[in-house]
């Protein structure tokens, strides 16, 4: 297990907020935007096992002794979708401040507060890499688990994640528009990266935007990709490129990475403002349990 | 500024393949790392991925073109121009005289005038012909015409002051004939305390400048010390002299030997002197010191110069020269005899025909005049119109006895032969032992010489005969052969210019009071000779001396004190002395001279008037030499923080670090 039961406990009892009302295919818990209201009665029927014993009817079931379930107006579900980059950037980190651990976990608990609250959880892990022909191919390496719904499969879509490894590269730009261009149903979309990819991301945050996706960007950094441990003559490697960088590292340089790695922040925290996406900017030296519990209560996106 | 040597301003040029090689030697460390992507963009940024960039801001880099630059431009030998005392071939003639030990300035007046001597050199323009000459006993050469650098200052780093007075004489023609060899272009620069003898006719081609040392003129000496035999035991005299412009209280101490007699304070005004006389000494002492010393006691320095503040002579009773005459009756000789002083004369009365009776007592000297007794008593003799003897074959007459010819000698100085006429003489063969005084044409007139274990001296004429006992030259010739026969000096000073050995005039009176100033030379000559002489110095070290054929010059007399030397197997002899002490007003006289009398010019010191270049490359080259220490040091740290796995770290960082761990 990612993360225990006390842990697991804690995190059903939030829920993603959605900021806006949206048309499901199931019965759920989120209002629709057929007419109607969840408050108002609709109509009885007979209990079957695996329905959710808060909508039976106890006054019915005391007077009767029979189980009926209470309907109401239409209430659907949510699509959640939770991107984790899975490329070998996001190994990075010592222990548990190895990033692909901690969004993990964070996918983990997103995916148990919307499964919790009966919505229909898609997780995916992006992952660019040779393919079985030898082709590099964007979601060759994708890891997929969902639609589910219920939260029955927690425990199953935890163990998804936790059989899950980096791999490969990451191009977002391409996987962002396969995920979009595979037919997916538009809801809430939680994209945890390094965003260590080349090309602007804010096309495809367009895109998404444009199709109806309420997206939450969760920015993953190691410490040592904050304040890097680099002194001297060196060739930069990049793990997932295997690229050769010459680099002479001194105070000074170190001064301007600082600053280049701030602008960057900046600049993608702005195009998400300019989106209305939410941007959440993260260290994993926090912990995540706080990120979970506080951070996304704070930023709106769970209560 | 100008550069001496501009050309090895391309050796700059080296510039380039330590650029080169730096680049080369750029070896990167492999790191791994989650993206490049932030790195690029900075790069991007700065461009910085150009070699040259690169180089910017390596320290090492850096510091390796400081050295070279250092270095090229000290090989270039950047000169800036100063005002100088001379500019072209110069010859520096450095007083090393015993006035130049004073301390009157710190730490000694040669070592101020070897530092303006310093100065003056490194003033010069480069590769000028530098001649060094050290004034001292005697006059030193330390380099002659050097054009390096090092070279003179080597050469004045190794001159040393005498504890002396020195030579002059012998100073001034080397430093002549150094000017000469320039063509007469050089200026001599005398860089002395004004400790020159005045008056001195020396010439010096070229201009000659004069470079003043010392600033305090105080002090005391002890000027004269001498024992002599009084009525009642020794007389010592001594005395003290106040050169200085104050009158001065100061501790004169006299030891008999190692002992201490005569302890008092003495006050003298400033320009005075005063005599101390004790009388009635043992006289069993061989050696004495008088010895100067602060009034206040513990170790103030009393004056400037302390080389002066001891005085040193020796004293030996000569034992009395007993001489019997033997004569038919000699009223010139027996009178002459009576006459000498030290010596106590007995005469005998040989009638001719008569056997001689020579009585048992011993005299040191038999003077046998025509006769000869059948049995020679042993001591040394002195035979006039010699008789057939033991010692030398004696012929007939001779009649040609003017145009007689002195021969120099210790024992014909003042000698003048001119008037004196000689009716006949004894015709004698001079044989091999002697050396003949006078000589006339006919045969020796008046010989000296040793055989058989004692002296003879010979006057091969009666004096009845001659006009001699009219002249002047009878008492000068006879009291130095009495004195050559009673008192046979075994060390005498000697003059160190003409190698003359002089008899001191107390020898005469009966004493041996041999003392030399610090550099002097002493003849050891032991009479009835020896092969080997050991001396020993103040100090207690002994020195064997070699005689060559009786005799040895002994010139190692740098300390003053009391000498004593003494012959291996001839313990009977015992052991003669002698005394190295200062005893030179002129070097006691320290006050610095403002002017120097020279040649009849008067010499002021000279201000820099001439423009000479001082060159900079020392100070580039320790430029170069600290850089590369420090280039070494940082290498060598930063190595260290490399290994203590501390990358990231900066350099007083690190430092930092180390701080708080040894806190």
């Amino acid at each position: 297990m990612i993360f225990d039961e006390t842990t697991l406990r804690k995190i059903t009892r939030l829920t993603l907020v959605s900021r806006q009302v949206r048309a499901g295919l199931m019965k759920g818990e989120r209002r629709s935007v057929r007419r109607g209201s969840s408050l108002e009665f609709a109509d009885y029927r007979n209990y079957t096992p695996g329905d959710d014993l808060r909508r039976l009817d106890w006054n019915v079931y005391a007077r009767l002794d029979r189980p009926f379930l209470k309907l109401f107006e239409e209430e659907e579900d949510l699509a959640v979708h939770v991107l984790l980059d899975g490329s070998r950037s996001m190994d990075w980190g010592e222990g548990e401040q190895n990033k692909f651990g901690y969004g993990l976990k964070l996918a983990g608990a997103i995916g148990a507060m919307a499964l919790a609250g009966g919505d229909r959880l898609s997780v995916t892990i992006l992952r660019i890499g040779n393919n079985d022909a030898g082709r590099n191919a964007p979601g060759a390496l994708d890891l997929k688990y969902g639609p589910a719904r219920g939260e029955a499969n927690t425990l199953a879509a935890l163990r998804f994640l936790e059989g899950a490894h980096p791999a490969g590269r990451t191009d977002l730009v391409r996987s962002l528009k396969d995920y979009l261009s595979s037919g997916q149903r538009p809801g809430l979309l939680f994209l945890i990266s390094d965003f260590f990819s080349t090309g602007g991301i804010q096309d495809q945050l367009n895109g998404l935007v444009g199709r109806g996706y309420e997206v939450a960007l969760i920015h993953l950094l190691a410490p040592e990709e904050i304040e890097p441990p680099l002194a001297g003559d060196l060739r930069l490697v990049d793990v997932e490129t295997e690229e050769g960088q010459e680099v002479s590292v001194d105070g000074a340089m170190r001064a301007l990475y600082r600053q280049r790695l701030e602008a960057w922040r900046q600049e993608i925290r702005a195009a998400c403002q300019q989106k209305g996406v939410r941007y959440l900017g993260l260290s994993t030296s926090q912990p995540w349990e706080e990120v979970i519990l506080e951070e996304l209560r704070l930023s709106g996106v769970a209560r | 500024m100008s550069l001496l040597a501009p050309v090895f301003l391309l050796f700059g040029l080296l510039a380039a393949p330590i650029l080169l090689l730096y680049m080369l030697k750029l070896r990167r460390r492999k790191a791994v790392i989650s993206s490049n992507l932030l790195w690029q963009q900075i790069l991007r940024d700065r461009q910085a991925n150009t070699p040259w960039q690169r180089l910017k801001r390596n320290l090492f880099l850096f510091l390796q073109l400081l050295i070279l630059a250092a270095l090229v431009v000290a090989l270039a030998r950047p000169a800036i121009p100063v005002p100088s005392l001379t500019a072209g071939a110069t010859v520096i003639v450095l007083d090393g005289s015993a006035s130049m030990n004073a301390t009157d300035v710190s730490p000694s007046r040669f070592e101020a005038a070897r530092s303006r001597v310093r100065e003056l050199i490194a003033g010069l323009p480069a590769s000028t012909p530098v001649t060094l000459i050290l004034a001292g006993q005697p006059a030193r050469l330390l380099a002659t015409a050097e054009t390096g650098r090092a070279a003179q200052l080597a050469a004045l780093q190794g001159a040393e002051p005498d504890p002396g007075p020195v030579d002059w004489e012998a100073t001034f023609a080397l430093a002549a004939g150094a000017s000469s060899a320039t063509g007469g272009a050089a200026t001599t620069v005398i860089v002395s305390d004004g400790g020159v003898a005045a008056g001195r006719q020396v010439y010096l081609p070229g201009p000659v400048k004069y470079l003043p040392v010392g600033a305090d003129g105080e002090n005391l000496a002890v000027t004269a010390l001498s024992v002599r035999p009084a009525e009642k035991g020794a007389q010592l005299f001594a005395s003290v002299a106040n050169y200085g412009s104050r009158s001065h209280t100061a501790i004169l101490s006299v030891y008999a030997g190692e002992r201490l007699i005569d302890v008092r304070q003495v006050s003298i005004a400033a320009g005075k002197s005063q005599d101390v006389v004790l009388s009635g000494l043992p006289g069993d002492a061989q050696g004495y010191t008088a010895r100067l010393s602060s009034a206040q006691g513990g170790s103030d320095r009393l004056d400037g110069l302390s080389l002066d503040d001891a005085a040193f002579t020796v004293y030996r009773p000569a034992p009395g020269g007993r001489t019997l005459l033997v004569s038919p009756g000699n009223l010139y000789l027996r009178q002459l005899l009576e006459s000498l002083p030290g010596v106590q004369s007995f005469s005998l009365l040989a009638k001719a025909g008569s056997e001689i009776q020579i009585p048992k007592d011993r005299y040191d000297v038999y003077v046998l005049d025509g006769r000869i007794p059948r049995e020679v008593p042993p001591g040394n003799l002195l035979i006039l119109n010699p008789p057939p003897n033991p010692f030398f074959s004696v012929g007939g007459t001779i009649q040609e006895t003017g145009e007689a010819k002195v021969l120099p000698g210790l024992l014909t100085r003042f000698l003048k032969w001119d008037d004196v006429h000689i009716l006949q003489a004894r015709q004698v063969t001079l044989p091999d032992w002697a050396e003949p005084l006078v000589e006339a044409k006919g045969g020796p007139l008046v010989f000296t010489g040793e055989t058989q274990g004692r002296r003879l001296a010979v006057v091969t004429f009666d004096l009845h005969e001659s006009d001699l006992p009219l002249q002047v030259a009878y008492p000068i010739l006879f009291s130095n052969l009495i004195q050559y026969l009673t008192h046979p000096a075994n060390l005498s000073v000697l003059n160190g210019a003409s190698g003359e050995a002089q008899l001191s005039l107390s020898g005469l009176a009966g004493e041996t009071n041999v003392q030399v100033q610090p550099g002097g030379s002493i003849l050891i000559r032991p009479a009835g000779g020896a092969d080997q002489a050991l001396v020993t110095d103040p100090d207690g070290t002994t020195v064997p001396v070699q005689l060559d054929q009786g005799q040895a010059v002994f010139s190692a007399t740098c300390q003053a004190g009391i000498y004593t030397v003494s012959y291996p197997g001839h313990a009977d002899r015992g052991q003669d002395a002698f005394a190295v002490t200062l005893n030179s007003p002129d070097e006691s006289d320290i006050r610095p001279l403002g002017s120097l009398q020279i040649g009849g010019n008067s010499l002021s010191p000279q201000r820099e008037t001439e423009i000479g270049q001082r060159e900079l490359w020392p100070w580039l080259a320790a430029l170069a030499l600290v850089v590369l220490a420090l280039e070494w040091w940082l290498y060598h740290r930063s190595r260290i923080f490399r290994a203590n796995g501390q990358p990231g770290r900066g350099f007083l960082a690190g430092l930092r670090d180390r701080r708080r761990e040894r806190g």
